[in-house]
């Protein structure tokens, strides 16, 4: 197994030299990128010779490809055009990790949801509900994103005036706090990650109870433990307020992008477990006297999982363009809100950096998952 | 496909219990040659595969709901120029520079002095103007009007015609829907077969390009381009479907594509002296075909989506779509008075959904069709 994950992770690091390679020629073979600062005002002659000089644009494309990529692997990304001094890097250091956060609720939650509606609704093959859930998680897929994170904000911010329509923090609470915005949020992070661990911990360990009414119990009493001891912490630090007032604008991009994940992920595993109840050995399972409730849970659910797993990665391209689309939106300023202000600027070294460092978060999730599908497939297990 | 075997092994015109319900039995012309007798032949499976596969198809339900949200879109496209020719002048239903204010009269009432005061907004309308008396009517526009018998779905903040403006959308999302889906296609399908077929250093590279491109999401790296590139429709169809059929299409195509490359007739095709390529597009690419274009149509689904998504925020360069219209309303602050201003929250928004949805649903049909073994026992 190690010996596989080491080869995959190979060939992830060649997959991103790739990407880097790519993109530096897909921009740079368009001729010099500074021209926009030409056509600006605000920027003085000096100051864009000075960019030419520092990027080194003003030498063959390959001398270029190699100062950026040896630039590169020093963590340093050159500097943004549009926020002036500052460094690209810089940049993707304070942004990167808020749509980490953001996807990876949205990951967790909506596969988890996903995964559990999904097994009953193919169950449930041929009824009305079957027909309706489906149509339902169908419209979650395909919807436009745009247009669901609008009407999320006519609902919620404006309808039932439940969570603010914009922003990441009321500025008129941090001003002059003693506290920056990130410091909290890692925290905040990170507290969440270990959250999610804890309750894994948790749900592992009361399937050992023999009795379903004791494991139903204890799940649930370990979950409610968790959480309690996961919100009395947070409200015994000072943070406390801080981090409240960012979770409350975290709240609604959060459950817009898991919604639409969510339906994705439902679909997958309505496929998955259609095609593994044609399967002899579910047949047999029925036929040794398996209650209904054994069968789909422990064969047929446990069987699906590893389709629906292999093929996440295809439903993270959905959530990773969502929360592009949700950070625009929401003014929520995370990778894909600068990826897209890049864009629109023209700012070209930001760009790069951000296309790459949203690359960089897909190559992490896709080895991530890659540990969970060898955990999960017993084939890959030796 | 799935064919009845004894209908393909058996030439046409030998058959004398042809079934009658095909019709296109050409006794006449049994002393007809070569090249007509295989065409007919050809002509007449076609038919008969695909009055199997149509039977299939209406079974589920939900592929042929799909196929007719489609066509109605379909029709609103095609009708646009239509009307723009026949029945609506330009200058009033032109999707990009018609304009129509809807007209009323209004009867001044009082001449409020002190503006600070509570307004009833729904009343008091004019700018003060000091020519007008008490009592007088005026005529005012009203500019996001809402629908009528001259504007079925009402007009924009800018006084253009909605119903217009989505004709013109479905225009320009089935164009770049065709566009990706060509393209993806010709990609996934050539690649595929190559790959599954050749083997060797052919596969690994194009494996790894595969990797690469499941690794770039469609719509990030259009915005990326956009950022140097003018996009248009074109340029935007070309690169989804390039993305889209060279990564995770084409590696579904290439397992695909594998099992075909091991089954007889290809041994025997290459023993009878055909090249590698002639074996690739006259006896893999048919076999790969129908899952092709299941897949297109998720491409089409994803196409029209990252169209709107990218004209919404306006990096595309085109007269009008629907995420252009979604952008008009959003800024001019009507669509966040949700159902108040319906014909400005709906259309568009919807009209994204129910394509995609109807491109989605269409595909879980065929797929049905070609997957036997998603079919309800």
């Amino acid at each position: 197994m190690a010996k596989r994950l080491l080869s995959r992770l190979g060939q992830l690091v060649f997959v991103l030299w790739l990407l880097v390679t790519v993109m530096f020629f897909v921009v740079n073979i368009a001729g010099d990128p500074t021209q926009q600062m030409a056509m600006d005002p605000n920027v003085p002659p000096e100051a864009r010779e000075l960019q030419i000089a520092r990027l080194g644009l003003d030498q063959p494309l390959h001398i270029q490809y190699w100062t950026y990529l040896t630039g590169l692997l020093q963590g340093d990304m050159g500097v943004s055009f549009h926020l002036y001094p500052r460094e690209v890097s810089d940049i993707i250091v304070e942004r990167l990790p808020r749509t980490f956060g953001l996807l990876l609720i949205a990951t967790v939650v909506s596969i988890i949801a996903g995964f559990a509606v999904g097994k009953r609704v193919a169950w449930l093959r041929g009824t009305r509900r079957e027909h309706g859930a489906t149509i339902i998680a169908v419209f979650l897929l395909t919807v436009f994103p745009v247009w669901a994170a609008l009407v999320m904000i006519w609902i919620f911010a404006f309808e039932l005036d439940w969570f603010p329509s914009r922003g990441f923090i009321t500025t008129a609470l941090w001003r002059g706090g003693p506290y920056a915005a990130n410091e909290v949020f890692i925290a905040l992070l990170l507290s969440i990650t270990a959250l999610m661990l804890a309750g894994f911990a948790v749900f592992l360990l009361s399937r050992r109870f023999d009795a379903p009414w004791m494991r139903t119990v204890g799940g649930l009493g370990g979950l409610a433990l968790v959480i309690g001891v996961f919100l009395l912490g947070w409200s015994a630090t000072p943070m406390a307020e801080y981090a409240a007032n960012i979770a409350y604008h975290t709240v609604l991009p959060t459950l817009t992008l898991t919604l639409l994940s969510f339906g994705g992920t439902m679909l997958l595993t309505r496929t998955a477990m259609m095609e593994t109840m044609q399967e002899d050995f579910v047949l047999t399972a029925r036929a040794k006297g398996l209650s209904e409730r054994a069968v789909r849970d422990k064969h047929v659910a446990r069987t699906a999982l590893n389709p629906v797993v292999a093929s996440f990665l295809i439903s993270l391209v959905t959530v990773i363009t969502g929360s592009i689309v949700f950070e625009q939106v929401f003014s929520w300023p995370g990778m894909g809100l600068t990826l897209l202000n890049a864009a629109t600027e023209g700012d070209v070294p930001l760009a790069i950096g951000g296309i790459i460092s949203l690359g960089f978060l897909f190559m992490i999730v896709h080895f991530l998952l890659d540990l969970v599908y060898s955990a999960l497939d017993p084939r890959l297990r030796t | 496909m799935t064919t009845s075997p004894q209908r393909t092994a058996s030439p046409a015109g030998t058959d004398p219990t042809g079934s009658p319900q095909d019709g296109g039995d050409p006794t006449g012309q049994r002393l007809a040659t070569g090249r007509r007798q295989r065409l007919a032949n050809r002509v007449r499976v076609l038919r008969a595969s695909f009055r199997e596969n149509w039977a299939l198809f209406k079974r589920n339900r939900i592929g042929v709901v799909g196929l007719v949200v489609i066509a109605i879109f379909a029709i609103m496209a095609i009708l646009h120029p239509i009307l723009m020719d026949t029945v609506w002048e330009p200058e009033r239903y032109h999707p990009v520079v018609g304009y129509s204010a809807q007209e009323v009269e209004l009867t001044v009432v009082e001449e409020i002095e002190n503006p600070g005061e509570e307004i009833d907004l729904q009343r008091a309308q004019l700018r003060h103007d000091p020519t007008i008396q008490e009592g007088e009517t005026v005529e005012d526009t009203v500019q996001p009007a809402p629908p009528s018998l001259d504007h079925p779905l009402g007009t924009d903040p800018l006084g253009r015609d909605v119903l217009s403006q989505l004709m013109l959308g479905a225009q320009t999302a089935f164009g770049m829907g065709a566009v990706a889906a060509l393209t993806t296609v010709i990609v996934a399908t050539f690649i595929g077969s190559v790959a599954a077929y050749f083997r060797g250093w052919v596969d690994t590279v194009s494996m790894r390009a595969a990797d690469f491109f499941l690794l770039l999401p469609p719509i990030p790296f259009l915005i990326f381009l956009s950022a140097i590139y003018d996009l248009n429709m074109v340029t935007l169809g070309l690169v989804f479907g390039l993305v889209s059929g060279a990564g995770s299409t084409a590696i579904v195509l290439k397992s695909q594509a594998l099992t075909v490359a091991v089954k007889p007739f290809i041994d025997s095709a290459r023993v009878a002296g055909a090249s590698g390529m002639q074996v690739v597009l006259r006896h893999v690419v048919p076999n790969v075909l129908p899952l092709t274009f299941l897949y297109m149509m998720f491409t089409v689904s994803g196409a029209i989506s990252a169209e709107a998504i990218l004209s919404t925020f306006g990096l595309i360069d085109l007269p009008m779509s629907w995420g252009i219209m979604i952008q008009t309303a959003n800024d001019a602050g009507y669509i966040l008075r949700g159902v108040e201003y319906w014909w400005l929250l709906f259309p568009a928004g919807l009209a994204v959904t129910f394509l995609s949805f109807a491109f989605y649903l269409f595909g879980r049909g065929m797929d049905e069709v070609v997957n036997p073994r998603l079919r309800q026992r």
